[in-house]
Parts: C-alpha cells; structure tokens; sequence
C-alpha cells in the first residue's frame, strides 16, 4: 500500500448531456440541457473500471495494475505488478463489500486477489475457469459469471469453495431468432454478464451481448427477466454477430469471439435503490426493483466509448472510456434542469 | 580368529559399504529433491540458447535476465522498451541482460536484426523449443515477459505484456542506478524533434533531414497494431485534403513514426495503400511524445511545426479529421 497523493490532479470542463424520458416501451432518446462535466485524471495509467462505496471512489488502473483508493484529499494505492501475494498483474474488474473489502479479478494472474479494509493481502483463490463478471454480497460471498459450468453465476466464498451456482444458460437463436443458429456453438461467449448486488442481496446480471437483463434473488432464484427494447439500442443489437463487428460501436472479444457489446457495465445504486445499465451506444438506463424503465441518461461526451460506470450517493455518476487515463462525471437525471 | 578376524572385517567393510551406500543415497535423494524443488520453483538456470547467427547465448547465475517471447515486429513496443529498460541498467548498475526470445520467422528476424542492430540477444524460438520448454517452462510462443534473478529463479511470469509493463517490472525488481526525469507532454513552443533525433526516410531507408515548417502526422506508437490497420487507412483517405490543408499554409506535410514501428511493416502498408506523403521514422527518442499520447489517449497527433522546428498547434488525428471534413 502506498500513497501516490500527488499523482493525480483535477481537470475540469464543460460537456453536456442529455436525459431520456422515462419509457416502459420503445421510445426515443429526448435531449435536455447541457450538464456540467468533471474529468479526473492520472498523469500516467488506463482506468478500467471505478466503484463508488461510502466516501471512497474506487478506480481499477490496469496499465499500473493497481487500484487507486481516494477518500476525501487521501489516495491509498493496492497492488503492483507482480505474481506474488498482494500483487496484481492486468487486473480486469473488482468489487468492494460493505466492509470495504476489495475483491479483484486479477486477470494476468488468474485468480481472484482479496485485500482487506487496511488494503492488506487477505488471500486469493484460482479464478478457473475464467470468468467475466464479479460481485460481492454483505455476506462475502463472491459471485462470479462462469457460464463455462454450465450456469450463468457461480457463488464462491473467501477462501474459493464453491458455494452454488445459478442461472439457466441462454441460447442465442432464441433471442436472435434463427440466423443466429450459426452462432449457438458460443454458448459461453453470449452467456457472459456483467453482475451487481443490491442491498438485499439480489444479483443482477446484465448479459454483454443480448438485450436481457436477469434478476436473481439471494439464493438464485429468478425474480424477472428484462428484454432491452429501445429504438436506439436497435442498430447495437443488429450489429451483434457482424464479422468483423462494424466500428461504429465498442466491440470486444471473449472467448475466441470479437462481438459488438450490448451491455457495457451495471451497477445498483443502493441510495435511490435503482440499476444504472451502461448501454452499448453510450446511454444510460435506470431500472427500478421491479425491471421498471425510470429514465435514461445521454451523456454527449466526446471522448470514445464509455466503459464502467458507479454512482456517488450525491447522484452523480462516474464513468471510465475505453483505453483512457480519465474519469469522467455527470449528474444523473435529479439534477438536470 | 582369522575367521573371526574376517567376519569382523567383513562386517567393518560391510558396515563401511552400508554407510557409503547410505551416503551417496542420501545425496543422490538431495540432489534429486534439490532437482524437483529448482524445478517445481522455476529455479533452474536457462542455459545454451542460440542467436539468428547461431552463437550460443548462455543465461548464469549471478545476473538479472528479461526475457520477451513475443515478435519483433508486431511487439516492437515491448522490444524496445526492454532494451530501453535494461541498457538503463546497464554498467554501474544491476547487472541484467534483455533477451528477445522472437517468433517470427528466420528470414523476417534476420532482416530485423541487420536493419535494427539491437544490442539485445534475439534467439529465435523456433530453433529454440527444447531449450524454453525445459528450462523456462515456456510451453508455448505465447507472448509473455519473464524475469530471472540472480539465483536462476524466475520471479516473474506475465502474458500479453503491455510495452509499459517493462518499465514497471524492472522498476520494481532491478531499480535503476539512475535516475531519469520522466519528461513532460510535448506541449506547444517545445521540440517534436530535436537535435538529437535520428530521423530517416522510411522509404529509403536512409538519414534524412526534413524541411521545415511541417504539418506532421505522428503515428506515437501508443498501439502500433491500431494505428497500421485504422489509423493509416484514415490518413490515407483524408491525404490529399491534408496536403492541400498544408499548403494553404504554406506548410510541408509529412507523417512521423516513433521507433515502436517495424519499418518492413509500415513501408508494405505505405505502398498497399499508395501513400503519396513523405514518410520519416525516428530511430531514437521522441521526447514527450509517449507522456503526450497516453495523456490525451491518442495513437495519432497532427502537430504543426514552425521554421524553427517548434511546436504550433497540436491536435488528434479524430479532430482534425473531423475539422478537415467539416
């Protein structure tokens, strides 16, 4: 652990953004007013990924493998580049519990790495097979997209015993319909989602490339399922499958597949008890409990694809761009005029 | 008694041949048990490999090693930060040796070598298998950076390295004696190329000295795959708009490689795609370059230059691209 105060500094610009009424069907993207825009930057580093939790701001630098902790003028720094206890090398998600724990998928190394409140080593167990997708319940439990077993979730506690798993796989065909039969052999690579848990213990799973969105109770079983109908997200949702993936999206490739993402991140946000789902062409959703439409978020910010994002407790959201050493932040929809 | 005698020094001998027999056992299970712990903990010292000219490059005990097995032309950024990082080690410091362990082709290689003259060992992993596979566990050309220690332990192991993962790894294990300000981005009224820098025609392959000012187009090197197979293909399809940009400035254009590109690479991609742009590669340093395209996550800048060779204006290639369409 170290601090790297100093390192880091402040630019601040002018950007804007634009909120979508809210919807339970397919409607179109509504501009609203411009919103201020805060970039943080770090002189050298590509942040992956950032977590809002309590007064900290979390943010994954996987050029540095390290995770850079700031809590009001104080930045602590976990990890460096190393195969050894306590040391990352490409690490690719993370997730911090209630007790500040920090729970890494340390990619490079391939396991996931565990640090505890004082960011010291609290162990690691093999992350095998490879997962995509990881949260952390108030129980410490570690949830893992592993659709390689055969579920989309697999539960794992501290010390990597497998715990359950949850989650029927999905065929692609049978969101995609039948010109996607060509692609049902990529059972693991359309079954991989990003995951979150709420303060219930609930898991979401919001799948990378179909429109679907799952919620889980604690103990898996599934409370709905979300079929993603917006006309925007259409040309997203076309594109999947493109060979290659056309440039005008993010694509990334998992499992021997380069595909264009459907769904980039989500996050819960236990203070307004809503699902912030990052969409593939660069708007925001916000889901209530129920799967329910609330509103959606344009951020017109001009700097690539937008990877990660968290929301604060004041509303603000923070996002990370794809390959950039930037954070950048709007307000969500309460503080557009 | 002679019997007696006998049986006793039967018995002596037999004794003496029961501990000498235990003995070399005991030994023979050390050395074995010492063999399977330098193997099973990676400590084994990596001996006898051989260059493209077939000398024989032998890992010992007592130095550091980095070792990249990866291409020398689709991983030159990793290449030349490790001989970058490790001759920043080199005499009054920690004794390590950068070896390039490279998967391409024998004919590919050796023309690198006669054009690039690195100063590091490039052995290639084709006539190489055994020696990595027993050695170095090295079970595949997966492109991965290793670092040895002194006592023949293999103290790092990472796949995919990033050419930035060099400069970290060493950092960490093998500090450098010396102590080099990072520079700061290249900002306007500074030097996109100085005295210092080594500049050549990419076609000819020869040094040359570029007129000024320049409109320059800088491939950084941040991601040499993105910026041959987008980037380049970008530029083209906006060459003559750029030209004429220039002119109407009264300004040269030209495009700039950093030394992270592989010339081969970038003078095939210059002629498939019929480049009419002069094309300069600096073989040394660019200061500030690096620092300015990691800051501003650019793989290629539009920099304009004065008579003087300092810096104008600044800008991504997506914005002046878009500026220039618009």
């Amino acid at each position: 652990m170290t601090n790297r105060t100093g390192v880091w500094f402040l630019i601040s610009g002018i950007g804007c953004a634009a909120a979508i009424s809210p919807h339970t069907s397919a409607q179109s993207f509504a501009k609203t007013a411009p919103l201020e825009r805060v970039t943080v930057a770090s002189q050298n580093g590509v942040l992956r990924k950032v977590i809002s939790a309590g007064d900290s701001v979390y943010l994954l630098d996987t050029q540095n493998h390290q995770i850079h902790i700031f809590t009001g003028t104080k930045v602590t720094t976990v990890g460096q580049i190393g195969n050894g206890k306590g040391d990352l090398y490409q690490p690719y998600d993370f997730a911090v519990d209630e007790g500040q724990r920090i729970y890494v998928k340390d990619g490079g190394n391939r396991r996931i790495q565990i640090f505890d409140a004082q960011r010291r080593d609290m162990g690691a167990f093999p992350d095998e097979p490879r997962s995509l997708g990881l949260a952390v319940n108030s129980h410490g439990e570690v949830f893992l997209g592993q659709p390689q077993l055969g579920s989309l979730i697999s539960v794992y506690d501290a010390h990597g015993k497998r715990l359950r798993s949850f989650g029927a796989l999905v065929v692609p065909s049978s969101v995609y319909g039948e010109r996607f039969k060509r692609f049902d052999g990529y059972m693991t690579a359309f079954n991989r989602v990003r995951i979150a848990a709420d303060e219930s213990g609930n898991i979401w799973a919001a799948f990378v490339y179909l429109p679907l969105v799952y919620k889980f109770d604690a103990r898996g079983n599934l409370l709905f399922r979300k079929r993603l109908q917006y006309p925007e997200l259409d040309p997203v949702v076309a594109s999947v499958g493109v060979q290659p993936p056309p440039q005008d999206y993010a694509s990334l490739n998992f499992d021997g597949i380069q595909m264009t993402v459907v769904n980039r991140d989500i996050t819960y946000d236990r203070h307004s008890k809503t699902a912030f789902l990052l969409l593939g062409n660069e708007r925001t959703i916000v889901l209530d409990g129920t799967g329910r439409d609330l509103y959606g978020l344009r951020p017109a910010i001009d700097v690539g694809n937008l990877q990660t994002l968290s929301v604060r407790d004041n509303g603000d959201i923070l996002v990370t761009v794809f390959g950039s050493p930037k954070l950048y932040r709007f307000p969500s929809r309460k503080e557009v005029h | 008694m002679w019997q007696s005698s006998r049986s006793d020094h039967d018995a002596r001998e037999g004794g003496r041949a029961t501990w000498l027999s235990v003995a070399v056992a005991a030994i023979s299970v050390a050395v074995l048990a010492f063999g399977i712990y330098r193997f099973v903990t990676g400590r084994r010292a990596l001996t006898r490999l051989h260059d493209t000219s077939g000398r024989e490059v032998s890992l010992v005990h007592g130095r550091w090693y980095a070792l990249f097995v990866g291409s020398v032309e689709d991983d030159a950024p990793v290449v030349h930060a490790l001989q970058q990082e490790t001759a920043r080690r080199g005499p009054g410091g920690p004794q390590i040796t950068g070896i390039v362990l490279a998967t391409d082709l024998t004919p590919v290689l050796r023309a690198y070598v006669s054009h690039s003259q690195p100063t590091m060992a490039i052995v290639p992993v084709e006539s190489n298998h055994a020696a990595m596979s027993s050695t170095l566990n090295t079970i595949d050309d997966h492109r991965q950076l290793l670092l040895v220690n002194p006592s023949g332990e293999v103290v790092f192991r990472g796949l995919s390295p990033r050419f930035t993962d060099v400069k970290l790894l060493l950092d960490r294990f093998v500090p450098s004696p010396i102590v080099r300000e990072t520079p700061p981005p290249l900002a306007v009224g500074g030097e996109l190329l100085p005295a210092s820098s080594k500049v050549i025609n990419i076609r000819t392959d020869r040094p040359e000295e570029p007129a000024s000012p320049v409109l320059w187009i800088v491939f950084t090197g941040r991601c040499t795959t993105c910026a041959l197979n987008t980037y380049l293909k970008m530029t083209h399809s906006v060459e003559s708009a750029v030209v004429r940009r220039a002119e109407a400035s009264h300004l040269k254009s030209a495009m700039v490689f950093t030394s992270y590109f592989s010339p081969p690479r970038v003078r095939e991609q210059l002629e498939s795609l019929d480049f009419k742009l002069p094309a300069y590669q600096v073989t040394s340093d660019l200061p500030g370059i690096d620092q300015l395209a990691q800051r501003d996550s650019a793989d290629v800048l539009v920099i304009q230059t004065d008579a003087a060779g300092r810096v104008v204006s600044i800008a991504s290639l997506d914005a002046f691209v878009r500026e220039l369409v618009q």
